[in-house]
């Protein structure tokens, strides 16, 4: 098990576990933390899945060339520390991890 | 009198709109109804990765029970809508309980299109709409042996390229070329080339007679010119038709779907219909149409629900966009072309696959397809919506 907690835009905070693999975008849907839409089930196709890291315990994945491109088109601006939801996993990336909601993802 | 929203439908559609009603504040009564048994679950992954193993169930799930539950939206999942009553604004359920309510979202979904040839009752013809359509091309993919897909388009040919995994693949396509009505030719021909790298053999232009039997089981798929092509099992992808059947019951106007007006509302004031199973004008394409995409079930969601909320009084205008995975290709399209539409090539990369498409009518920018190109789709994404938000001003001064 990994710890996500999120936080949203009016600073409201939610911890939830999420067991090896699932990534932050799944462990928001069954988990009804609101903010992330996550319309292509995952595939890096959508970009609705926007997160700003703010804190990680744990090593996250390059930003490959398809995701940089997505992110440099999210619905909020892109940071240096946005990345998309459903390219990080429980256990396989982090053990904790805190990432901040954008306003928006569409 | 009620407030109550009920949905009838727990798909994409039905359930983007609960949860949306909620995000937008609304505190009144919502019962979603859905006619599988299942948590409701997305569609795209069955002819993808959930057909490939890659994912399982639990990676399908568009929420959880409890999530629905948290958000205080009453579930009747597994049951079905058999009457609506429109003049006392009640649904009947096949478990005998009635619904009353104030707003009424239809989202029942299409269905795949019958195939209207001989020996389509035949045991071991397959589509792909639910879970358990996966799990049995799943588990008789493994059998290996020779599979023929009937209908060339983006549903089959994702199945066939994961088919060709397991044995060998003729895709029969009636069409002079595949994809042809929602993809260019350079895009379709790309696609063509790379499923016939994965061993793929597709066959254009090709009506077929009949499906031919033995003891009850697929044999051979007969074509017109009296060829027989031999066939473990034959998968069968020729367009859906949308799930109007209450609708048109309960007297809602209909024509090959439930025809709705610019906000999305079918000819009774207290009814929507979004999704698959919705005529809509689009200003997109100068006329009404059907379209079935997640994006058009989630943003018609999104659109009621502001409506219903908030009183929005805006047309639905939003975007089209679509992804397919075919192989190894990521295929997007953003906006919508017309088959007529223009066509030009503005990057085209053979060693990545990496493909840019322009259409275009009377020289406007119509839509932009991609192959292995998410940034360029993301780019076209938001000039199609402005150019089209644009559009519309100008054509309301
Ligand atoms: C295999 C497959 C792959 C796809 N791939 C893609 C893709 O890559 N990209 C993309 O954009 N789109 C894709 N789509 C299309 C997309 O999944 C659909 O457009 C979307 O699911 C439509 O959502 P919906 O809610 O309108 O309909 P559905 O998801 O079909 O939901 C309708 C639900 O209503 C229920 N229902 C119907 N009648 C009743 C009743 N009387 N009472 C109770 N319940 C009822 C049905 O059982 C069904 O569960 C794919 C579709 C399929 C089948
Ligand atoms: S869910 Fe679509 S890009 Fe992450």
């Amino acid at each position: 098990m990994s710890k996500i907690t999120f936080v949203h835009p009016d600073a409201t905070e939610e911890t939830v576990e999420a067991p090896a693999n699932q990534s932050v975008m799944r462990t928001a849907i069954l988990n009804s933390v609101s903010g992330i839409v996550g319309e292509c089930g995952g595939q890096a196709m959508c970009a609705t899945c926007h997160v700003y890291v703010e804190d990680v315990e744990g090593e996250l994945p390059e930003i490959s060339e398809d995701e940089e491109e997505m992110l440099e088109c999210t619905a909020d601006e892109q940071l240096p520390n946005s990345r998309l939801g459903c390219q990080l996993s429980a256990e396989t990336h982090f053990n904790q991890i805190t990432v901040r909601l954008p306003e928006s993802q569409v | 009198m009620t407030t109550n929203v009920v949905i009838i439908g727990a798909g994409q559609a039905g359930v983007t709109a609960a949860l949306s009603l909620r995000d937008q504040g609304w505190d009144q009564e919502i019962h979603i109804i859905g006619a599988e048994g299942h948590v409701p679950y997305q569609r795209p992954p069955l002819s993808k990765g959930y057909l490939a193993g890659t994912e399982d169930i639990s990676d399908l799930a568009l929420c959880s029970t409890a999530a629905l539950g948290n958000q205080q939206i009453t579930t009747h999942f597994g049951v079905a809508v058999t009457q609506l009553h429109r003049e006392q604004k009640v649904v009947v359920l096949d478990n005998g309980k009635r619904l009353q309510y104030r707003w009424l979202i239809i989202a029942t979904g299409s269905e795949p299109r019958d195939l209207m040839v001989p020996g389509k009752e035949l045991s071991g013809l397959h589509s792909v709409r639910t879970v358990e359509d996966a799990d049995a091309l799943r588990e008789c993919f493994t059998n290996g042996g020779h599979t023929v897909f009937i209908g060339g388009g983006f549903l089959n040919l994702e199945v066939a390229a994961e088919a060709a995994r397991h044995g060998s693949v003729t895709v029969l396509e009636v069409a002079p070329q595949i994809l042809g009505r929602v993809l260019s030719r350079p895009a379709a021909e790309a696609l063509a080339k790379h499923h016939q790298q994965l061993g793929v053999d597709i066959r254009c232009g090709t009506s077929i007679r009949a499906i031919l039997g033995e003891n009850n089981k697929v044999a051979a798929v007969e074509l017109e010119d009296g060829e027989r092509i031999a066939a473990a099992r034959v998968v069968v992808s020729v367009g859906a038709t949308a799930r109007d059947e209450l609708a048109a019951q309960a007297g809602l106007v209909t024509d090959a779907g439930i025809i709705v007006d610019e906000q999305l509302r079918t000819s009774d004031d207290s009814i929507f219909a979004i999704g698959d199973c919705a005529v809509f004008p689009s200003v997109y394409a100068d006329s009404t149409m059907r379209v079935e995409s997640v994006q058009n079930a989630t943003d018609q969601a999104r659109h009621v629900a502001s409506v219903i909320t908030k009183g929005s009084l805006e047309d639905y205008q939003a975007l089209p966009w679509f992804w397919s995975i075919q192989g190894t290709q990521r295929v997007q399209i953003a906006g919508l072309a017309l088959p007529d539409d223009d066509t030009r090539v503005v990057q085209h990369d053979e060693a990545t696959g990496k493909l840019v498409v322009e259409r275009l009518r009377d020289d406007r920018l119509v839509a932009v397809e991609t192959i292995n190109a998410p940034g360029p789709h993301m780019k076209a994404r938001k000039t199609l919506a402005a150019s089209v938000t644009h559009l519309a001003s100008q054509v309301a001064s």
